[in-house]
């Protein structure tokens, strides 16, 4: 870990006009790194997370400094839009109306696409076809005719990580990408997720309140509570040393099958 | 910059650069629409003359002469005094029209959405053919059967806009119902009727205030033309419609005395229609009724 | 499953076909069957988990069982009685006996509902009489929530503060029966915990039967004693939640027990 980071965050504060969200977030990411941020609703993970990502809610502001690619930039109470800067940086969202329903998967990859600069519209498709097979969607072709509502919600949650993967990131941004999924879905997603930053190596910060979710995909973790971070480390030691109280509880919330369930 | 966030981005930009701009317009509206308001309270118990005296030496005065702020018409009555006292019909007819129309739309459209099944789809084609008819020929066809005047107006426009709201309130009770808290009064045993009142009602209550809103502007210009026709408020009562047909007839002589009206019905209905986009947009109502 | 307890619920070959609506006046109306050949007991003071990934029929099934939807074919008894074409009494007393509890608090509290009419609803609704601001007292220190929230609104609260309420709510009409629909995967993990908690303390004292519904065996495990694993709209297995947690014989089982495992924190993979 002697290299210099990809992403470097300093003293982030997060504020509305009447309190703070975030009160000082540091965190450092390496290539191919995964960190997890855990924490309850409100504890400002998600908030971190956008400044970040550039996608901070209007009347919210931030402080600090964001350093990725060897640029730096800093903020004060200001909104971080997205900056040529942190291009490269993309989000995986919820599958909570991150999707418009009124347009074809194939359209909104199509958009991404664009956005991300590739001119050719045959090439656009090629490559929306190419994501789909990314992202394990059989019969991508198909797929790209449909509406978001014609998918399973796993599908559209496949969806959201290729339309990430549009801007060929080197970043990802996982913001609770299996909250309100089946358990067998969200099994799925987390299996795809650690194989497509396997595959195009991309470092990524996975979002959540789950600490399971967060184990299986990361190896560094990062707890959050009110505002701050409590305590950090590898997964190992957080998962079977926490050491702030609030770290264990988080653990210990997490439902466990009885041991009676054996490990075949 | 090329990025999928920079989508959601922009959205979230565009989003609060709407809305910024509604506040402002809903500030507008209120501007346009309080002098008016402030207008037709003080015609309830004053005006500068009164609006039916009639003087045959003072006909057709210009604005600006003495005891007549914007002159007088081809009767010699006073300009003002009739503006002031026709906001006063404009309005009477409006707020009934809006509330009739909005009795009729919600109970049907309530009706239809609770009920539903093949009673939903023979209202919503009663709808359909009601809404067909343009609200002013439908006046004529009304004024033929029960005489020119108010209440025709009132009719009319509760028929016309009825519809039309029903159609809103079926599609928002809908989605009302599809909510779990409509399922959860069901198990321990409320009814229909109840739900409607003290479940819907309160949750759809911004959508029926942002289309009264609407509605109002839109009565005031159904107003408006039906007494232009001659099938609205009959002499000697005073609206902006006649005022209008009257002026006419006099165009070459006193053009002002047609811009008065006009302007009033103006600044009303584009009022009105701001600060229906405001509330829209403050309780972030979605649908909306085509009037 | 001691023979003696008394049945709450019998089905005998529920079949449920539901009717698309047709997408053309030309086109045959499809049909879903969302139920198929279900028959299973349920007991008196049991806990029982009916568990199986979404469509699998199981949110169709807590309808039937609540009485608002029909079977098409089979028949479901409700303490011995028929709920096909039953009477105003079998029904009220299906209304006064089972209440359910509903997956996200935030859709199943009237948002414009102050919290302390909403948790009396059902108390007016059924008609019971006596001091109902006392009951809801009672209720608010049931679900471990200060007596002082009456006057607020459900945005007010946290998810699992408004999970507390609507199942507050739901113990109003003193129910024998509690369906439970995912009462808690809208929740944070560390709020699931309390909620299930909360409802096992309820289930003891106040001697409920439960019947919950659910994607995740290790929330079932915490909950009911007995599962009942559906898939596609048919029960694969059945049997105690122990025996399956443990042996599960039908490949279904074994998918939906090998995915709440890959969670589970103390697995190897975490310790690496």
């Amino acid at each position: 870990m002697n290299a210099t980071p990809m992403l470097s965050v300093r003293d982030l504060v997060v504020s509305t006009h009447k309190q703070d969200l975030v009160k000082g977030f540091s965190l450092d990411i390496h290539k191919g790194q995964r960190i997890g941020v855990v924490g309850e609703s409100g504890a400002g993970k998600t908030m971190a997370s956008m400044a970040i990502a550039g996608l901070l809610p209007p009347g919210v502001t931030a402080r600090g400094s964001i350093t990725f690619g060897g640029e730096e930039e800093r903020f004060e109470d200001a909104r971080p839009g997205v900056s040529p800067a942190r291009r490269g940086v993309a989000v995986v969202f919820q599958d909570t109306g991150a999707l418009n329903p009124l347009m074809r998967v194939g359209r909104q990859l199509d958009e991404a696409l664009r956005l991300a600069g590739v001119k050719d519209a045959r090439e656009r498709r090629r490559a929306a076809v190419s994501l789909l097979e990314r992202v394990r969607i059989d019969r991508p072709e198909q797929r790209l005719r449909a509406y978001p509502h014609e998918l399973s919600g796993g599908q559209r949650q496949r969806v959201l990580i290729a339309l990430a993967l549009a801007c060929r990131p080197t970043l990802l941004l996982a913001d609770e990408p299996t909250s309100a999924l089946d358990v067998s879905v969200q099994v799925e997603v987390v299996s795809l997720l650690n194989e497509v930053a396997d595959a195009e190596g991309v470092a990524m910060i996975v979002i959540s309140h789950d600490m399971g979710v967060i184990a299986r995909l990361c190896e560094e973790v990062v707890v959050m509570y009110d505002g701050e971070i409590v305590e950090r480390g590898t997964t190992g030691q957080i998962v079977n040393a926490p050491e702030h109280p609030y770290t264990s509880k988080l653990i210990a919330a997490v439902p466990k099958l009885a041991t009676v369930a054996g490990d075949e | 910059m090329a990025n999928v966030e920079l989508v959601a981005r922009g959205v979230g930009a565009w989003r609060q650069r709407r809305r910024t701009r509604r506040s402002v317009n809903m500030w507008i509206g209120l501007a346009l629409l309080a002098p008016v308001a402030v207008m037709t309270l003080v015609s309830a118990f004053w005006t500068p003359a009164s609006p039916t005296r009639t003087a045959a030496r003072e006909r057709l005065l210009g604005a600006g002469s003495p005891g007549h702020l914007l002159g007088t018409d081809h009767l010699g009555r006073d300009e003002l005094s009739m503006l002031m006292a026709g906001a006063m019909t404009s309005f009477q007819i409006a707020i009934l029209g809006t509330a009739f129309g909005l009795l009729v739309g919600v109970a049907i459209g309530g009706l239809s959405a609770m009920i539903g099944t093949f009673f939903d789809d023979a209202l919503m084609r009663v709808c359909d053919v009601l809404f067909a008819f343009p609200s002013v020929i439908l006046a004529m066809v009304l004024a033929a059967g029960m005489g020119a005047g108010k209440d025709t107006v009132v009719i009319a426009i509760a028929l016309t806009v009825g519809p039309a709201i029903a159609r809103l309130v079926r599609s928002v009770t809908t989605q009302v119902l599809h909510r779990d808290f409509i399922a959860a009064a069901r198990g321990y045993g409320r009814g229909k009727a109840y739900i409607f009142v003290r479940h819907v009602l309160p949750n759809i209550s911004s959508a029926l205030i942002v289309t009264a809103a609407t509605v109002f502007s839109s009565s005031i210009l159904t107003d408006a033309s039906l007494s232009y026709l001659g099938v609205g408020t009959q002499p000697p009562g005073v609206s902006w419609g006649r005022m209008l047909n009257d002026a006419q007839a006099n165009v070459a002589v006193q053009p002002m005395l047609a811009i008065w009206p006009g302007l009033a019905i103006v600044i009303c209905v584009l009022g009105l229609s701001l600060i229906g986009d405001g509330l829209r947009d403050r309780f972030d109502v979605k649908g909306r009724a085509r009037l | 499953m001691p023979e003696a307890r008394s049945s709450v619920y019998r089905l005998e070959s529920v079949d449920k076909v539901y009717k698309a609506r047709r997408s053309s006046l030309f086109q045959p109306a499809t049909q879903i069957q969302a139920l198929r050949d279900v028959s299973f007991e349920i007991f008196e003071g049991e806990s029982v988990g009916i568990v199986g990934e979404s469509g699998s029929g199981k949110s169709t099934l807590s309808r039937i069982l609540l009485g608002m939807d029909q079977p098409t074919r089979g028949e479901v008894r409700f303490r011995g009685r028929s709920l096909r074409g039953a009477n105003r009494e079998v029904r009220g007393r299906l209304i006064r006996d089972v209440q359910m509890v509903f997956q996200d608090p935030s859709a199943s509290l009237d948002p414009k509902m102050p919290v302390g009419v909403a948790i009396a609803e059902p108390l007016r609704a059924l008609g019971i009489e006596g001091d109902r601001a006392a009951r809801v007292r009672e209720l608010l220190e049931l679900v471990g929530l200060p007596a002082d929230v009456v006057r607020r609104y459900p945005h007010e609260f946290s998810g699992g503060q408004r999970q507390r309420i609507a199942i507050a709510r739901a113990l109003a009409p003193r129910p024998r029966v509690l369906v439970a629909d995912e009462p808690v995967s809208a929740l944070d993990v560390s709020v699931q915990d309390q909620i299930i908690t909360l409802l096992n303390h309820l289930r003891q004292t106040l001697g409920l039967t439960l019947l919950m519904v659910a994607h995740d065996l290790a929330v079932v495990q915490l909950l009911c004693e007995r599962t009942i694993v559906m898939n596609q709209g048919r029960i694969e297995e059945e049997g105690p939640t122990s025996t399956i947690l443990t042996a599960p014989r039908s490949g279904y089982a074994q998918k939906l027990l090998h995915d709440a495992k890959f969670f589970d924190l103390r697995s190897d993979h975490a310790t690496s």
